[in-house]
């Protein structure tokens, strides 16, 4: 990446990234940071690494039945009560829709207190057994749209990112999973709370999550073997 | 800049990110895109992943624009073509890995 000189701003950058191993229950948090000095971890919970390359720093942690939370960028933002509470809603069993809609709601305060910030927060859920899941809809004139983030396969080949349409009433009607990420963010938005609470209470029909559940459902014609809903329809919105 | 919160739980890991892409000039900021992703979901035989960023997101270097975006995708690539593993990961420092 190019200095200031040539950018006219610092080429300050922070990136974060999560793995899931697919047969060991192992998670790693990862930290990548030019401008980073501290760790950013909220426990000594964990087994933590820390190197420092001079132009960027890199924290990371392997965790198994432990539980994190790391906020970057406009961090300083983020008050202090704020960090707490979601890492508490955390470690208290939250399932990733409510994780997700208060993190979304952490976002939408802080865009409140500077520009460089959005209401608008996009959310990736990485289940323990089953599809990535995400939040990424719009509604346009012509229905609903899902996003898929870039994707990067094994072979190392990208993909996207995509849309693709969605019928709601496919949806709605139990041919397609309601204890996704993408499905309830579809619900909480566009029906009143007493709907909101009828539709989450059914509990039928394969539980996929998300677009990429539903892609998987139409290409393969099943459901993941062993396929778990990691308890998003353990509690309503 | 964005804001990145990242969570890592035993039954699911999440990443949340603001959407918002604004442009530096001359000490002035503005508003270039409200609804841009910046998240990229990679997997391996062994695991699978996430990574969102904050920061420089493009530059034009020499009648070239560069977009961090592209370079964070590209560098997953070659990583993944090599094949890692994290296995190591998973040992203690008393045990033989």
């Amino acid at each position: 990446m190019p200095g200031k000189s040539v950018l006219g701003i610092d080429p300050d950058f922070e990136l974060h990234v999560i793995t899931r191993q697919k047969d060991l229950q192992v998670n790693t948090i990862t930290v990548i940071s030019t401008f980073r000095t501290a760790a950013p971890w909220g426990s000594a919970d964990g087994i933590i690494y820390e190197w420092d390359f001079e132009v960027f720093h890199i924290f990371m942690k392997a965790l198994v039945e432990e539980s994190e939370v790391v906020f970057g960028g406009m961090e300083p933002h983020v008050r202090a009560t704020e960090k707490a509470r979601l890492r508490t809603t955390l470690r208290s069993g939250a399932n990733a829709f409510q994780l997700s809609r208060m993190a979304s709601d952490i976002v939408g305060r802080v865009a409140s207190r500077t520009h460089t910030v959005g209401a608008a927060n996009v959310s990736i859920v990485i289940p323990t057994n089953g599809y990535v899941d995400t939040n990424l809809w719009s509604s346009t004139e012509q229905g609903i749209v899902a996003y898929l983030p870039c994707i990067v396969w094994p072979n190392g080949s990208r993909w996207g990112p995509s849309n693709f349409p969605v019928d709601l009433s496919l949806i709605s009607d139990g041919h397609y999973p309601k204890h996704s990420l993408f499905f309830k963010s579809i619900v909480q938005k566009i029906y009143k709370r007493s709907l909101r609470r009828v539709i989450f209470r059914r509990r039928k029909g394969p539980q996929v999550p998300g677009i990429m559940g539903m892609i998987g459902l139409v290409l393969f014609g099943s459901v993941k073997e062993g396929y778990e809903d990691f308890g998003l329809s353990d509690h309503e919105a | 800049m964005t804001l990145l919160i990242t969570a890592v739980g035993p039954d699911y890991s999440l990443a949340v990110s603001d959407q918002r892409v604004t442009a530096t000039y001359r000490s002035r900021t503005r508003i270039i895109d409200e609804r841009f992703n910046k998240n990229i979901f990679f997997g391996t035989d062994d695991y699978v992943g996430n990574i969102s960023y904050t920061g420089v997101a493009l530059w034009n270097l020499k009648g070239k624009q560069y977009r961090l975006y592209d370079l964070i995708s590209d560098a997953i690539a070659s990583v993944i073509t090599q094949n890692p593993s994290l296995l190591p990961f998973a040992c203690t420092s008393s045990s033989t890995c």
